[in-house]
């Protein structure tokens, strides 16, 4: 062997032994925020809006995220309907009245370096200078009602930095290093404060993980609070996510319950409420901004009732009734053709009495594809 | 730096760490929590112009050369290298193959960061003196002597007897 041969083997076989950490990616974007921003970050001016639109989890380690809407409150919104039905996943707004789809995502099994599997999220929202969807590199996103912002977690779940980015720039305007490490965030319905369910590992992976929750932040971004309390996981629970969210109170904060239904309610400092049965059902819009009509539970067809006699005012080709675009249309999940597979549907806007459909998005398969997330826009 | 940017950043370290790490791993001398920290600080400059730069790799990788040959004042943990003591010789080939690279690896580490930049990128990087001089910012003919003394001193380390 020539000493060129022998230095250029050599070099190579060294250069296999390195180590390839998981998570260079983040680390450097962890440092070059924290070099930007410091602790403090620029100040943020939250805009309070009236949210009636709660994401949540299903309960139990489902990853699925589903549209509660309940009865809107007066705000200035556009009134106009926006279409994409060209496109799947869409690229263009998605909106119908006060509701727009704010973000939507898509999950996937991917192994993990623990021989495990442990769900993906790819994330996109409306970035409001484009003027058009866009993928995002987050792993949980929660727009902000009004569209302007969104709360980002970063990197693998559970994740170590929470981010608020403008949607109309797509840049950070804060950022937060969090020592527990977060799974989930959410707004509170006036858009003033976060919480964070902190968890002591992934929390989609598949079992074998020993994981569970160990608290949450409720972070004030205008305020400049942010305070973690530990808030052991459910006795009845498998180890699986326990997302806190707000209440529609803005105070209390719930979690669905492993077993039984229901949900179990706390105050901002970790302190038990008790149980009550989950007020809202999912996927159901409720009241009717009048507050004359109630959209009915899922079913083929859905029903709309009058709130005082409860007669049946009009029945919809829908699968589900999500939100009211006002007080005689709602956006639903409809399916395509004559519904000969419930799993293939999509976003549409129809009328009380079922005889208008619009089609808001294009079919995609329910299971696989990507799934809208409601805002108020 | 926006999310699409931030995505492409992301794309691009999931596919390219592992060819980074190696060139880090060998220019710091087989220091694994040093070649981490390269890398490291390396993307950390590199997202800094994220969306002006046209080829990411080459440019990370120019940083990297750069950090670590001009970061000399940085209080770089000292490398240390876990070569086996070297049996002794007269065995067979295989063994006097694996003789023959951990005396590499010693006389490597005992090169200075210029020296053992140099000789990575001329044997690992495979890149004409011409391209050395340019990353490095200096003539060829330096690159030329500072490779011919570099390899004058593995030589000097008991290279050249085991090559024999």
């Amino acid at each position: 062997m020539n000493e060129d041969t022998l230095i250029k083997e050599g070099l190579r076989e060294w250069a296999e032994e390195v180590r390839v950490p998981a998570d260079l990616a983040g680390r450097a974007l962890r440092a070059r925020r924290r070099r930007l921003f410091g602790f403090a970050g620029p100040g943020v001016v939250l805009v309070a809006a009236a949210v009636t639109a709660v994401v949540t989890l299903l309960p139990g380690a489902s990853p699925e995220r589903t549209i509660v809407a309940e009865r809107p409150r007066a705000a200035a919104a556009p009134a106009d309907v926006r279409t994409d039905t060209e496109n799947d996943p869409p690229v263009n707004l998605i909106a119908a009245g006060p509701w727009a789809v704010g973000s939507y995502y898509t999950t996937r099994w991917v192994s993990t370096d623990r021989g495990t599997e442990t769900l993906r999220y790819d994330w996109s929202v409306y970035d409001r200078g484009k003027g058009r969807y866009v993928r995002t590199p987050y792993q949980w996103v929660d727009v902000l009602p009004g569209m302007g912002l969104a709360a980002v977690l970063v990197g693998d779940l559970p994740s170590q930095g929470l981010g608020l980015v403008d949607l109309e720039t797509m840049m950070y305007t804060r950022w937060w290093d969090l020592d527990e490490a977060a799974g989930s965030v959410f707004w509170s319905p006036d858009g003033s404060k976060l919480v964070l369910t902190t968890y002591s590992g992934p929390p989609d992976e598949k079992v074998s993980v020993s994981r569970s929750r160990t608290g949450f932040y409720v972070i004030d971004p205008a305020g400049g609070t942010m305070a973690w309390r530990r808030l052991p996981p459910d006795p009845d629970g498998v180890g699986g996510r326990e997302d806190l969210r707000w209440d529609d109170d803005g105070v209390r904060l719930w979690a669905q319950k492993t077993t039984g239904g229901g949900r179990w309610l706390y105050d901002a400092e970790g302190g038990h409420l008790g149980a009550d049965d989950d007020p809202r059902r999912m996927n159901q819009a409720g009241v009717s901004p009048d507050g004359r009509l109630r959209a009915g539970p899922a079913g083929l067809p859905t029903e709309v009732t009058d709130v005082e006699t409860g007669e049946v005012v009009g029945r919809q080709q829908t699968l589900q009734l999500w939100a009211w675009v006002d007080d005689d249309h709602l956006i639903g999940l409809g399916c395509a053709r004559a519904c000969d597979n419930e799993f293939d549907n999509t976003l549409v806007m129809v009328s009380v009495d079922g005889k208008e459909t619009t089609r808001l998005a294009s079919y995609r398969d329910a299971r696989t594809s990507w799934r809208p997330v409601l805002v108020r826009r | 730096m926006d999310s699409a940017a931030e995505l492409s950043f992301r794309e691009f370290v999931a596919a390219r760490s592992p060819a980074l790490m190696r060139l880090a791993y060998l220019l710091t001398a087989g220091d694994q929590h040093a070649a981490e920290d390269l890398v490291q600080s390396s993307l950390v400059r590199a997202l800094g112009r994220w969306e002006k730069v046209g080829d990411p790799e080459a440019y990370v990788k120019r940083v990297m050369y750069h950090q670590h040959v001009s970061l000399w004042r940085r209080a770089w943990r000292r490398h240390e290298t876990t070569v086996a003591d070297l049996p002794e010789k007269g065995a067979d080939d295989s063994t006097r193959t694996i003789e023959l690279r951990l005396a590499l690896r010693e006389a490597l580490a005992t090169l200075t960061r210029r020296q053992r930049t140099m000789l990575v990128l001329r044997y690992y990087e495979d890149l004409p003196e011409q391209e050395i001089a340019r990353l490095m910012g200096c003539s060829i003919g330096t690159v030329r002597s500072t490779t011919h003394r570099s390899l004058a001193r593995l030589r000097s380390a008991d290279l050249r007897e085991l090559i024999g």
